[in-house]
């Protein structure tokens, strides 16, 4: 009896793996932080973040699915290649973090985040989606407060609690209204009742449930009428911190709104139609525009790089409106796009600190010396492949989402697109940026350069990761029928 | 025997009112009895569902209700905190710092 | 229109009643008042509804817990007056407020599921579910309550 539970228990941690090891890293690093060891600490949540890389990995190259808790967990190839994008956000956030941070507890709560934020992608269950969700919340609630007489940090902390309860408010009528319509909350079951005869009875509760929850991720993920608070918050929060808001928490909420749509709900696409595809057509080519349009005039690097953050998302939510040809190409994206936004972050973070103050001048200069041409090159690197320019890997995930949109119809062309122009229109500030970095500064100011060992070494990695990507994308194949 | 359909919609005004009150009112702590003001008609919804579909939605009503004391719990936090280094919990004096 | 329905009415009209006054009296403390007559009236009509088990957790949590929390810190923050919001946020936020009063009134006024009220709180079920089916959950529950832990000891640490 008793050894068949402990196997079981074994078995748990053993599929779950990198959240363990990330759990277990938390633990001893909080200890570390209070005997004041914070280079051996900083040292312990590398080996955590890699550990728990290696193992997705090694579940990645075996092909393991494992199903646990009563399915309401699955490790599939879905949530693992999702996974990598997150952890590899976790890692470029550790890499930039600042000794002001260090000292505080700002290691265990961002280990704490990502380790829950794996656990969202791999929920098969709304109840436990929801409770990791909130889960990865909690710590950036802390991590967001600069600690300093900042008023733009204090706007950023305020704005972002505040739309974190309003995103938990519709979350939780949400599940309320699903749960009372179909009397259980795993996705297996809500795809059952939807294919059913009592749906006809209960169409409007689910809809309804359904909006609610999407609006609920929106949040999270940054769509349109809902990304406002993110502007102010990635200024305004420390510099790794928003590297970490704008690569992995938002990719979280990117990949649980796709995991709801194509996974429980994906049979709502062929009973509304077109209806359900209008709709989020309207959604991404707002979160498309106008963001690209309001970086245009920005002259602030972290404000910059929010707006075009915000339009990333806008790409990413192509997939939503034509699952069927492009969510196999999602993790792809998702994995680009974490390295070089994060790594954009980290540059920003190395030239300006973690405050809110990064003028545009800032960057002037920076390819002139030889101690910072490194953080020069893999800027360039970075906002290229954002902006989708060839040799890079940011330009084969656009290509790869753009065509197979185009290919689902006229709805889809049109929508590719808008997408096309408005990716071009970035160009201008990403190229803007770049040349700012080959201009001599402004009457002979010193620029303040922090060199690390260890962002040095992120920095080379994800040069090389950049340039490498580019040609393997169909290491990266979603599955598409997600529940089967 | 109550009609939950009924029971729902009586439900709606006060998560209107918390909703209304987390984003127009100015001071910090009034935002987050807003919050509580809201919730209490998740909470209302998800048990008048428990009780004509089964003992799961107590259960996830009891998720709810725990995490939302946690997410509560560091708002107030926050709220100290703010007054700590800004004197105020007023969001629109907050702001006003931040345009001087 | 039975006698249940018009108590379990009764109880929803006054905790809404609280519950505006709540959001629109000037001080933070007679809020806090008013928000102990929301909750105790709330409580009332979840049993009314017949899941006393969930009243009885949210009457501890909210009135015993979150409500102290709340009266803490109001009293560790200045005593501010909360001023009405300026008429364009507010008429903003009434805006948005009767949209999605408006969506959930269309959406669920429709149609009658015709689902009543059959059960009441059993709580051996409850806990049947809670520690077989979503045993995962209690952990990440631990783990959330592991980061408000920390991330409050991160806000409180002063600045060297």
């Amino acid at each position: 009896m008793l050894s068949s539970e402990i196997s079981e228990i074994l078995n748990l941690i053993y599929y779950l793996s990198p959240f363990f090891t990330l759990i277990f890293g938390t633990i001893v690093i909080s200890f570390l932080i209070i005997w004041k060891k914070i280079k051996i600490a900083k040292v312990v949540s590398y080996i955590s973040l890699l550990m728990s890389l290696f193992f997705t990995l090694y579940f990645i190259y075996n092909n393991y699915t494992f199903v646990i808790s009563n399915s309401t967990l699955i490790i599939d190839k879905f949530s693992q290649l999702i996974w990598l994008a997150i952890l590899a956000g976790g890692i470029v956030s550790l890499s930039s973090m600042h000794e002001e941070l260090l000292k505080r507890e700002a290691q265990p709560l961002l280990l704490l985040s990502v380790a829950s934020g794996l656990l969202v992608i791999s929920s098969r269950d709304l109840l436990i989606l929801f409770l990791s969700l909130e889960a990865t919340v909690f710590p950036t609630y802390a991590l967001v407060s600069q600690l300093k007489r900042d008023p733009i940090s204090a706007e950023a902390t305020v704005k972002y609690f505040v739309f974190g309860i309003l995103s938990t408010l519709l979350f939780g009528y949400g599940i309320a209204l699903i749960y009372g319509s179909v009397g259980s909350t795993l996705f297996i079951n809500i795809k059952n009742f939807i294919n059913s005869q009592d749906y006809a009875s209960f169409s409007n509760y689910i809809m309804l449930g359904l909006i609610l929850i999407i609006l609920s991720l929106a949040i999270k993920a940054t769509l349109f009428p809902l990304h406002v608070w993110a502007i102010d918050t990635y200024q305004g929060s420390p510099t790794s911190i928003s590297a970490y808001l704008s690569s992995s928490s938002k990719i979280i909420g990117i990949a649980a709104i796709a995991l709801l749509l194509v996974g429980p709900f994906y049979d709502l696409y062929t009973i509304f139609g077109f209806e359900l595809r209008y709709i989020m057509s309207i959604l991404v080519v707002a979160t498309i525009i106008l963001p690209n349009i309001a970086g245009l005039v920005q002259r602030n690097i972290k404000r910059l790089l929010a707006y075009s953050s915000v339009a990333h998302s806008g790409y990413m939510a192509l997939v939503y409106v034509y699952p069927e040809g492009t969510l196999q190409f999602l993790a792809y994206y998702l994995i680009t796009y974490s390295i070089a936004k994060s790594v954009s972050f980290l540059i920003t973070n190395l030239i300006s600190g973690e405050g809110s103050y990064s003028p545009y001048d800032l960057l002037r200069g920076l390819f002139k010396y030889r101690r910072t041409s490194l953080a020069a090159i893999t800027f360039a690197i970075a906002l290229l492949s954002l902006a989708g320019i060839p040799p890079f890997a940011g330009f084969m995930a656009k290509f790869l989402i753009f065509l197979n949109t185009s290919y689902m119809g006229n709805l889809g062309i049109a929508l590719a697109l808008i997408a096309l122009i408005m990716s071009a229109v970035s160009v201008y500030y990403y190229a803007y940026l770049i040349r700012l970095e080959v201009l001599p500064t402004t009457n002979g100011a010193n620029i303040n350069f922090v060199s690390r060992l260890d962002s040095n070494c992120v920095m080379i990695i994800s040069i090389l990761l950049l340039l490498v990507l580019t040609f393997y994308p169909n290491l990266f194949i979603l599955p598409f029928p997600l529940l089967e | 025997m109550i009609d939950v359909n009924l029971a729902i919609l009586a439900t709606i005004p006060l998560f209107i009112i918390g909703f209304y009150g987390v984003l127009a009112r100015r001071h910090f702590i009034r935002i987050i009895i807003s919050f509580e003001i809201a919730l209490t008609a998740v909470i209302l919804a998800i048990g008048a569902f428990a009780t004509s579909k089964g003992m799961l939605g107590e259960v996830i009503g009891i998720i709810i209700i725990a995490v939302v004391a946690m997410e509560v719990a560091l708002g107030l936090a926050i709220a100290i905190q703010l007054d700590r280094l800004f004197q105020t919990v007023d969001i629109y004096e907050l702001r006003k710092l931040k345009e001087e | 229109m039975n006698l249940e329905t018009i108590l379990y009415l009764v109880a929803i009209g006054l905790a809404i009643f609280f519950s505006y006054l709540a959001i629109h009296v000037r001080s933070i403390l007679y809020a806090v008042i008013f928000l102990v007559g929301m909750y105790a009236t709330s409580t009332w009509a979840l049993i009314q509804l017949g899941s006393w088990f969930l009243a009885l957790v949210y009457l501890f949590i909210g009135a015993g817990g979150v409500l102290v929390l709340i009266i803490f810190a109001s009293m560790l923050t200045r005593p501010a007056i909360d001023i009405p919001p300026s008429r364009s946020l507010s008429v903003l936020a009434f805006l948005v407020s009767l949209f999605f009063a408006s969506l959930i009134f269309y959406l669920l006024f429709r149609n009658q599921t015709g689902l009543t009220t059959v059960f009441s709180s059993n709580y051996i079920e409850i806990s049947k579910i809670l520690f077989d089916n979503y045993a995962f959950a209690i952990i990440i529950i631990a783990i959330a309550a592991l980061a408000v832990y920390y991330g409050a000891i991160y806000l409180a640490s002063e600045e060297k």
